[in-house]
């Protein structure tokens, strides 16, 4: 045996690593004790085999023996190498990782072997696997955090939109209220007297008429037909009725749109049997500066509508949305067609609100009602609007569509039961919570 | 009953107390106050007031807090309320505690007022 030979087994016999020298053939010319338990054979059958010449890919089956064999390669190439996470099977079955690696060795004689050292890593390999699943458990948990904790900042984030929406159409609704309670006097003034300024021309001109019809002495009935003729007498006795009448006439509209301002600022609270179509008219009040000689309102309203039970402050939010909505999509001229209609058998009211404006855009159009979801420009609109119409809707029972018309632009339709609200909760406080 | 039975109208707006006294002077003696406490002092100084008629809003104590001190003090004297908010919860309440007899929501008209008042002086006098 070769002095070199015999140094590399001394070097090798204590090592923890497997390892074996291969003669050209790749029979075994040595192994150690580590090969020995790695292989899974016991000492004398290993050592018989090996005695009788057989191959190390027999003797000890890496996956690369038949394939790609590692000792071959360091052989031709003539110098180290080596390959991590190799498997075999042990001869019980065990499957085992092992990093391999191959010298060639040039021995005194000039013969060449190969060194192949085998470090068994199968426990590493597990640690380490064991180690990833952990990590990615751990990953996932995380992710999972980070998604509910986004879900929750989401839901706050709606939560606080709409209590500040509601506080806007809730401090709309007390500036309504406080306007229309500041014109009561007022109204009360010019309504409540002018009857008693009728009372007091029809006994002012009862006097003239009975001095007109007295006796009078020539000169003065000259006077006081001069006087007549002065004042435009006989255009006045016609007219003061008809001055009297519209300043009523002015008076009661006055103190019908205040009472309109009182019905549609009434918030949420208590059920009440509201009238649609008077909401739907203050709404367009309200909205007039917006439509100003731009659009034209057209209605097409049934013959009788009846009212509906509802939270009516709640429901005129929804109409002023839509109608706002309508009147910001139409760029110069155009118009808003409102119609109002029994339907169910009366046991609901639709109203359908179309636009002349460009309609909503295809990819929108699943998404008007998310909250946050506007088109508009920042601090034009917040995208809370449609949302919250849809809400009160559904709160009532009752259904929100949306879609673009045939002609014109965009079209909602708002189906509300007449009596819905009879027998539930009131879902609204809700909605709006 | 007296021929003509006195009612004590309380509102700080002189325009409104000008209304009600033409209003109601062709069948009451109208007397004025502008305020709940110049209204006690009125009521106390004069013992034939028939009915009170005061508005809800005013600088100092409402028409509600005026009503239930004339419960107190003058039992017999009914209070009305004008009032323009006809969901003013105080309002209501003070009606089914019982200070107050009738509400007259704002605008009023003469016509509805006078009998309103007429009516309530009738019950006033039988009781
Ligand atoms: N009549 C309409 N025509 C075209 N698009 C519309 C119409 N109504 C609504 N939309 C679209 O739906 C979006 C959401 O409407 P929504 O009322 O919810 O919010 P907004 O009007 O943008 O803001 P906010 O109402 O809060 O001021 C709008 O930004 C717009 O893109
Ligand atoms: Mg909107």
């Amino acid at each position: 045996m070769s002095a070199v030979l015999d140094q590399i087994r001394q070097v090798l016999e204590g090592s923890v690593d497997a390892a074996v020298v291969l003669d050209s053939d790749r029979r075994i010319l040595y192994y150690n004790r580590a090969y020995e338990a790695s292989t899974g054979l016991r000492g004398r059958q290993l050592a018989q085999r090996v005695a009788a010449g057989d191959r190390c890919y027999d003797v000890f089956p890496l996956e690369i023996c038949k394939t790609a064999c590692l000792g071959c390669k360091a052989r031709d190439v003539g110098r180290a190498l080596r390959l991590d996470e190799i498997k075999a099977v042990r001869g019980d079955g065990e499957e085992l990782t092992f990093i391999v690696a191959a010298v060639p060795v040039k021995l005194d004689g000039g013969d060449l072997v190969i060194i192949e050292t085998y470090r068994d890593v199968t426990a590493d390999v597990r640690i380490q696997r064991r180690l990833k699943v952990l990590l990615e458990r751990e990953r996932r948990a995380k992710e999972n955090l980070e998604e509910v904790v986004r879900e929750r900042t989401n839901e706050l984030r709606q939560a606080q939109a709409q209590l500040v929406h509601q506080e806007k159409m809730s401090s709309l609704g007390r500036l309504v209220a406080g306007i229309a309670h500041e014109l009561n006097n007022p109204i009360n003034f010019v309504y409540g007297n002018v009857d008693f300024l009728g009372q007091y021309m029809e006994d002012l001109l009862r006097l003239v008429a009975l001095v007109d019809g007295a006796p009078l002495p020539g000169e003065l009935r000259a006077q006081f037909e001069q006087a007549k003729a002065d004042v435009e007498y006989d255009f006045l006795i016609d007219d003061w009725r008809k001055l009297l009448r519209s300043i009523r006439a002015g008076a009661e509209r006055t103190a019908s749109i205040v009472q309109d301002l009182k019905t549609f600022s009434r918030a949420g609270g208590e059920l009440q049997e509201a009238d649609i179509v008077a909401g739907i008219e203050t709404t367009l009040n309200l909205i007039a500066p917006l439509l100003k000689n731009r659009i034209e309102v057209r209605r097409r309203i049934a013959p009788s509508v009846p009212r509906i039970l509802c939270h009516a402050g709640h429901v005129n939010q929804v109409f002023m949305n839509i109608l706002t909505n309508a009147a910001q999509a139409i760029v110069g001229e155009g118009w808003i067609e409102v119609t109002i209609e029994n339907v169910e058998d009366a046991r609901a009211v639709q109203i359908t609100i179309t636009d002349s404006g460009p309609g909503i855009k295809p990819d929108a159009m699943a998404k008007i009602t998310d909250p946050f979801f506007t088109t508009k420009d920042v601090g034009e609109g917040t995208g809370l609007g449609l949302w919250i119409s849809e809400n009160i809707v559904r709160a009532h029972g009752g259904t929100l569509v949306w879609g673009n018309a045939p002609v014109g632009g965009a079209q909602f339709v708002v189906v509300l039961p007449v009596r819905a609200l009879d027998a539930t909760e009131p879902v609204v406080e809700r909605a709006g919570a | 009953m007296p021929e003509r039975p006195c009612v004590l109208v309380v509102d700080d707006e002189p325009l409104n107390r000008d209304l009600l006294r033409r209003t109601l002077k062709r069948d009451v003696e109208v007397i004025e106050a502008e305020d709940a406490n110049q209204a006690l002092e009125m009521l106390a100084a004069r013992a034939d007031v028939a009915l009170v008629l005061s508005d809800q809003l005013m600088p100092g104590p409402s028409g509600t807090e005026l009503a239930r001190t004339v419960r107190a003090r003058h039992p017999g004297t009914p209070v009305v309320l004008m009032t323009g908010y006809d969901q003013d919860p105080e309002v209501a309440k003070s009606m089914t505690d019982g200070f107050v007899i009738a509400i007259v929501s704002k605008p009023w008209q003469a016509p509805a007022l006078r009998q309103l008042i007429a009516r309530l002086l009738a019950r006033a006098a039988l009781a």
